[in-house]
């Protein structure tokens, strides 16, 4: 499936799941931009649909972009070798030692388990099936004090002592 | 009146919770692993990671660009050559840097020989696991050569800080080629050696087969790549589905567990399989070799001339490389200015942890050292 073919199935996709669909960086790997709260039903979607089939969730990646979260999942069908990135934002909370809540996409693809545990230590971003974090207590935001891929964090620095 | 057997009485026990690490000879790092063991045998396992965090992808946010390679080199020491590799692919994307064809068939050694000494070292650690000691001389030997041709090439052994945005540091050194070509020889002796003494020892037999299957759905669920996606029947290979460095140039077949003879109703993906394929693939990384070593083109080795400065303006790309554990995916998104504003890895190891709870299942707890030891999961690429 071209890149091209990619796009014109999405845009048959349902009215309101897309905001934005974008060549990912100087690549030909689509990539569209959705609404956070849908991440669960068009990955749902997106995985059980035959003219999608994005089966495998190969990462999860998230960068802060001024005062949003970028959080981008890596696509890919097992049988067709297609990809796609899935991209979606959420806002930085205002305080650096608040947590961020978001939905969590295990439910659709059990890999992401260990990619939301090491987001949830490293940004903060905490997600809804998450349980528990697989990383010790020596990282997160104990060990840590705060977020340390979050821009506004300061290293040794522990919660409170300075906001 | 129902008579109990005098053994069930006393046999009879609770469950035992037994918690190993953060530094035990029989995990593959600093971790830990929370069983709940019925006598010898483990009902459920937990495991937690964390202890070797070095906080690399911050770091990288506070170096300049120019930084970034050497950092890199730190993700997996086992196999530095692919963090370099993965950064400067993402980084050449965003800054449509085109490397001169000499440069890419450098790269293509080096992460040739790369992916043959870290599977030497898993060869030493699966021996160490199940008590054999003369195969590790003999592995370790031989290992060597792999190292000094990095010494030879690089100046370094381990942490090679050789390759370029653009290409490589400098170019190879004069009779590299012809050493490498060398090592291809003596590997292809040396493989039958390695299954004479170990492969096919009855002891090795027995206590790997069976053990610890995962199975190509599991492994695919579970986003396991690598040599133990392939042992389970998950023939994905970056070299093959994503091309880079001129790999597409190449001849090679990827070994996957479909191409193993076994006995009827043997399962597929155990940890026999993990490591015969690793055997299998320093085979394919010796064909790799000697192709791109009579094939190198002479001319340029960096897109860039000596003293000139690559410019990473804005934008972002996702590069994939195939390392000796697996997928490993880098993200890179710039904004223009002097330091990377995020570089995210995907190790491949992160989902190996991901199979440890499912795969201990049901050993005895003496098999748990000869299970991680042929998973083989790279602590320091998924702490980073």
């Amino acid at each position: 499936m071209e890149t091209n073919a990619l796009f014109a199935k999405i845009n048959k996709l349902p009215e309101g799941w897309v905001l934005e669909r974008v060549r990912f960086g100087r690549s030909q790997t689509a990539s569209i931009w959705i609404e956070g709260g849908k991440v669960i039903e068009i990955g749902r979607f997106l995985k059980d649909d035959p003219n999608f089939d994005f089966d495998w969730l190969e990462n999860v990646s998230v960068a802060q972009l001024d005062r949003v979260f970028a959080i981008s999942y890596f696509l890919r069908s097992r049988n067709s070798g297609h990809t796609l990135v899935l991209r979606c934002s959420v806002d930085v909370p205002p305080n650096k030692q608040d947590r961020v809540e978001f939905f969590s996409v295990q439910e659709v693809w059990e890999a992401a388990a260990p990619f939301e545990s090491e987001i949830s230590d490293l940004f903060g971003i905490v997600f809804s099936s998450n349980e528990k974090s697989m990383m010790s207590a020596l990282t997160g935001e104990k060990g840590f004090g705060g977020f340390p891929l979050r821009k506004d964090y300061t290293a040794g620095v522990p919660l409170g002592e300075d906001g | 009146m129902s008579i109990q057997h005098p053994l069930e009485e006393c046999l009879k026990t609770d469950l035992a919770t037994w918690e190993i690490g953060p530094y035990d000879a029989a995990l593959p790092g600093p971790m830990k692993l929370r069983l709940s063991l019925d006598g010898e045998v483990v009902v459920s396992a937990a495991y937690e990671t964390g202890f070797l965090h070095r906080g690399l992808e911050k770091a990288f946010e506070q170096q300049p660009w120019r930084a970034v390679v050497a950092y890199s080199d730190y993700l997996d020491t086992d196999g530095s050559i692919f963090g370099e590799l993965a950064v400067c692919l993402a980084v050449e994307e965003i800054a449509r840097i085109e490397v001169p064809r000499r440069g890419q068939y450098v790269r293509v050694l080096l992460s040739e020989l790369g992916r043959i000494s870290a599977h030497l070292g898993y060869i030493v650690r699966v021996a160490k696991a199940m008590n054999a000691e003369t195969i590790i001389h003999y592995v370790l030997r031989d290992r060597e050569r792999v190292l000094d041709l990095f010494e030879l090439a690089t100046g370094a052994r381990y942490t090679l800080n050789y390759l370029r945005f653009g290409g490589i540091q400098t170019d190879i050194t004069d009779g590299f080629v012809e050493r490498v070509l060398e090592v291809c020889e003596l590997f292809r002796v040396r493989l039958k050696e390695y299954n004479d003494l170990f492969t096919y020892n009855h002891a090795f037999l027995k206590r790997t087969q069976g053990l610890g299957v995962l199975s190509a759905d599991r492994a695919a669920a579970l986003g396991v790549t690598g040599p133990n996606g392939r042992a389970s029947g998950h023939a994905f290979d970056v070299r093959k589905a994503h091309p880079y460095s001129g790999y597409d140039l190449f001849d090679f077949a990827v070994p996957s567990a479909g191409g193993i003879e076994r006995d009827e109703g043997a399962s597929v993906g155990d940890a026999n399989d993990r490591f015969l394929l690793r055997l299998r693939e320093i085979s394919t990384s010796v064909d790799l070799l000697k192709q791109a070593a009579e094939g190198i083109p002479s001319g340029e080795f960096n897109y860039f001339g000596w003293g000139e400065k690559a410019i990473i303006p804005s934008g972002e790309a996702y590069s994939r490389v195939e390392t000796s554990r697996g997928l490993l995916g880098c993200h890179v998104v710039s904004d223009g200015g002097p330091s990377p504003t995020r570089i995210q890895f995907r190790p491949p190891s992160l989902a190996h942890f991901s199979a440890i709870p499912e795969l201990v299942k049901g050993i005895r707890l003496e098999d748990l050292p000869v299970l991680l030891a042929t998973l083989d999961p790279g602590i320091s690429e998924a702490d980073r």
